[in-house]
Parts: structure tokens; C-alpha cells; sequence
């Protein structure tokens, strides 16, 4: 194989775009995004467990909750701001192998 | 990004699609799909690049990538090629975890003996579904199950048992049963959360575990990896029951070492036989618990209708009476292979012994000739009750 390819890794790549979009000004993504980070503050503050989260963003949201948690357990959802989305993207864009903890 | 390289992307893309854009299909949900590539395609001719910032061209790097996937199985799945009944038993088999009208099983039939595999970059893309339907205002109500089988075996009814196990994979993916209790597995060990007995169990099926040079972050990708072939294993059987053990066995030669990707074939057919003989487990256990856990909770059981015939011994097909018997037939196809060989010449009263190859030409065609004419009964059935 020339070179490796993850579905996984292509989504949050994906994902990426969708922040830098938003960053650039482009709200299409926004209820996604918050759709996400919903899901990882749920997660981060016991209201969901690992069964029970979003299964279509379940890599993205397990990278979040175990890079991020105490950052997303204090996230105001109705007010994210543009410092949040740059940090987020950053995050994911300096993202290493799937941390298991 | 480089504006050349994107333009050589579409341009192969366009050569591609000169040859795909005449498929025919033997299905409605395929049309669709491809008259929705068509649209892309066309979008896609119609831009200027050279206008576009660079976060646009990755997108539609994404887009074209995603065209040339659809069709390396669309192209494979025209009514020539397509291998229709092994698809339709699939098909009865996914309906009992999924609403199957989201998606559309493809093949790809490649030119490898062992490549029987589930490719899943088109099955669960939902962040590249809103950046198409965004960009191009296209949606894909369907997605594309893409199964890779080999081409020499597509109507081999003993071998394809195999494709149970990556359907299997489609569905630990789609529900990430597998990452789920991998998390929860390593959570544990590292609270101290097992019993001596349950460590024990899994240091079995998970030798690696034992291994103090291996971080607890690669413990804990080697468990998934693992845990994502036992899975599609303990899946297969609710359907096949241990058939696809006695390929698997043959193929692996009875390996019993792990490698990075795949549990020792001893430890997977263990846990497939505990499985189909009713014995606890506590691997299984821990699948079960997970499997429950997904949205409107399944369970792993044993799905298969056995059914009382020796009609293929006769050299006639199986009258099916339910979908819940199709996978049977798989079943009966390994026990007259395996066990009732000699059986054909009996009960046809034929004096010259059929030569093994003969054997295997109509166990298969029988097989298929069994599911065809399930196949139209039910076609014919429904298009009756319309008419009434």
C-alpha cells in the first residue's frame, strides 16, 4: 500500500473542516459542531457513558472527552466562542494515535 | 494544495466515470445512488478551480475520492456481476439489526482467494454526507455497504459463510460495540475491576495482555482489534452456526499464535463453539453486555431456522418456507460436504461415484437454484397481494 488510510482519521479530518469553516465565518456547521461538543460534555460530566454516546462521532468524541474533559465539562454550549473552536481545531489537528485510558 | 494534482484527480475521475456512466443495475436504490454521482460529477466539471481557497479544494479532493470509491463497487455491482442470492441472505440477515432501507449492500469481486473483507469509508462518512450535501446540495438517502469478496469464489455457497463474519464488521462499526467494550475493558484493568478468574479469562483470549513492555494505550488498540474479530465471529455464527470455523481453520492452518490484527484461529473458534453449544463464557459475556447496550438493544443468539431436508442428497433444491431458514442452507451445504459425500450416489441410485469437484458444482448450484426460488416466490407473492 502507497499509503495508510483510516476512515476514522479521514473523519476527523473532516470534522477539522467543518471548525476551520466556522472559524472562517461559515456557520453551516455550527448545530454539528455543537452537536459534538454536547456530547462530550455530556460524557465529561457522567450524564453519558461510553455505550451511550453518539456513535457517528464516537472517535471524535472519545478523543475530546479523554484530551479535553475538564475543558468540556466547563463549556457554556449557548455561548461557545471563537477562542473555543480555534482551540478544538488545534487539538485535533496536533491529535496522535487514539489515547486509551 | 496543489491546483495540477486536483486537476489530475478529476481528470482520472472523469475517465472513470466515462466508462461507469452506463452501468445498469438490477435495482432501483442503485440507480438512485449513481444518478446522485452524476450530479457530483457534473458539479464538479462545472467549477473553476483556479477560483477556489484552499479548505475548498480539500473538499472536493474529499468529493472526487468519494465518487471513485461508490464506483469501485458499483461498477462490480451491475446486474451482470452482482452476486445476487449471497447478497440476499445477507440482506434478511442485517434487517434483524438495522433498518436496511438506509443502505445498500455492493460487492467488489477481486482477484485474490483470501480477499473476503468490509471496507467501511462509505458506510458511516456522516461528516463527508453534510460537507456534499452542503457544498453540492446532493444527499445520499442510502449509503453503500462495501463488501469485497474473491471473484473465483462469488458463487461458492461454503466459502462466502465468511461474509457473515464482515457483515458483522459492518455492524460493530456502525454501533462501535467493539470500541465501547475495549474502553470499558482497559477502564477496568486499570481500576482493578475483574475478579482473578475474569483476568484470567481474559488473559487468555487476550495474551498480549500479560506483556509489561506493551503500554496500556497499545493494550488498549490491540484488545479493539481483537475484540472487533471476535465480534464479527460470535455475529457469522448467529447465522452459519460453525461453519465458518472449518473454512477459517483450513485457511489460517489451525494458527494458533495472535498477530497484531487477529486473535489465534484456536482462540476464535473457542469462543465460537462456547457460543453454539450454550457454554458460559465470560468473553461472550462481556459481548452480550455490550451488544445490549446499543440503540434498541440487541442480542447475540442464534438466528438460524434449522430446517428437515435431504432434497439436495436428491439432487433437488430446498423449498424455503422463511427468510430465518435461508442461512440454514449454508449449514446443510458444510454437513453434506463434510459429512454426507457418499450419500449422493446412494440416493440416486447412481453406480459411478461423482468426483469431488462434481460434489462442490451442485452443492453450489442447488444452493443457489434453493435461494432464487425463495427469492421470486416472495417477489411474486408481493406483487399478488398487490394486485388483489
Amino acid at each position: 500500500m502507497l499509503c495508510s488510510y483510516s476512515i476514522e482519521e479521514e473523519k476527523i479530518n473532516v470534522f477539522s473542516i467543518f471548525l476551520e469553516n466556522i472559524i472562517n465565518g461559515n456557520s453551516s456547521y455550527i448545530e454539528e459542531v455543537r452537536r459534538v461538543f454536547k456530547e462530550v460534555k455530556d460524557l465529561s460530566e457522567g450524564k453519558k457513558t461510553i455505550f451511550s454516546i453518539d456513535r457517528n462521532y464516537f472517535t471524535i468524541i472519545q478523543y475530546l472527552f479523554e484530551s479535553n474533559s475538564k475543558y468540556f465539562s466547563e463549556i457554556d454550549l449557548d455561548n461557545i466562542q471563537l477562542s473555543d473552536y480555534k482551540l478544538i481545531e488545534k487539538s485535533l489537528r496536533n491529535k496522535n494515535e487514539f489515547i486509551f485510558a | 494544495m496543489k491546483l495540477q494534482l486536483l486537476e489530475l484527480h478529476l481528470s482520472q475521475l472523469l475517465s472513470s466515470w466515462s466508462k461507469s456512466k452506463l452501468n445498469i443495475y438490477s435495482d432501483l436504490n442503485k440507480e438512485s445512488y449513481h444518478k446522485g454521482l452524476k450530479t457530483l460529477v457534473k458539479s464538479l466539471t462545472s467549477e473553476d478551480f483556479n477560483s477556489l481557497s484552499c479548505p475548498d479544494m480539500e473538499v472536493r479532493k474529499r468529493v472526487i475520492d468519494f465518487v471513485f470509491k461508490s464506483l469501485e463497487f458499483l461498477n462490480n455491482s451491475t446486474q451482470n456481476d452482482f452476486p445476487l442470492e449471497i447478497v440476499e441472505c445477507l440482506n434478511v440477515a442485517l434487517k434483524d439489526w438495522c433498518d436496511n432501507d438506509e443502505f445498500i449492500i455492493v460487492t467488489s469481486l477481486a482477484n485474490n482467494l483470501s480477499s473476503f473483507s468490509f471496507d467501511p469509508s462509505l458506510a458511516f462518512d456522516d461528516p463527508l454526507m453534510l460537507l456534499i450535501k452542503t457544498t453540492y446540495n446532493v444527499e445520499f438517502k442510502k449509503r453503500l455497504i462495501q463488501i469485497n469478496l474473491p471473484q473465483s469464489l462469488s458463487k461458492d455457497y461454503l466459502a462466502n459463510v465468511v461474509l457473515y463474519h464482515e457483515l458483522g464488521h459492518f455492524i460493530d462499526i456502525k454501533y462501535k460495540i467493539s470500541n465501547a467494550l475495549a474502553s470499558h475493558i482497559i477502564f477496568c484493568i486499570n481500576n482493578n475491576s475483574f475478579s482473578p478468574i475474569e483476568l484470567n479469562t481474559l488473559e487468555f483470549f487476550f495474551p498480549f495482555l500479560k506483556d509489561a513492555t506493551l503500554s496500556l494505550n497499545e493494550k488498549g488498540n490491540w484488545v479493539l482489534r481483537h475484540l472487533s474479530e471476535y465480534f464479527s465471529d460470535i455475529f457469522a455464527s448467529q447465522y452459519v452456526g460453525k461453519c465458518s470455523n472449518y473454512y477459517l481453520d483450513y485457511i489460517t492452518n489451525s494458527n494458533s499464535n495472535h498477530s497484531l490484527t487477529h486473535p489465534s484461529t484456536l482462540n476464535r473458534i473457542n469462543l465460537v463453539d462456547d457460543f453454539i453449544d450454550g457454554k458460559a463464557n465470560f468473553i461472550n459475556d462481556l459481548l452480550f453486555l455490550a451488544t445490549s447496550t446499543i440503540p434498541s438493544s440487541k442480542s447475540l443468539i442464534i438466528r438460524y431456522q434449522k430446517i428437515n431436508s435431504t432434497d439436495i442428497l436428491k439432487l433437488i433444491p430446498i423449498e424455503i418456507s422463511n427468510e430465518n431458514q435461508l442461512s440454514y442452507l449454508y449449514i446443510i451445504g458444510w454437513d453434506i460436504w463434510q459429512n454426507y459425500n457418499q450419500e449422493f450416489e446412494k440416493k440416486n441410485n447412481v453406480s459411478v461415484k461423482f468426483k469431488p469437484s462434481k460434489r462442490y458444482q451442485i452443492i453450489n448450484n442447488l444452493i443457489e437454484k434453493s435461494i432464487s426460488n425463495f427469492i421470486i416466490k416472495e417477489c411474486w407473492g408481493k406483487a399478488k397481494a398487490k394486485c388483489i
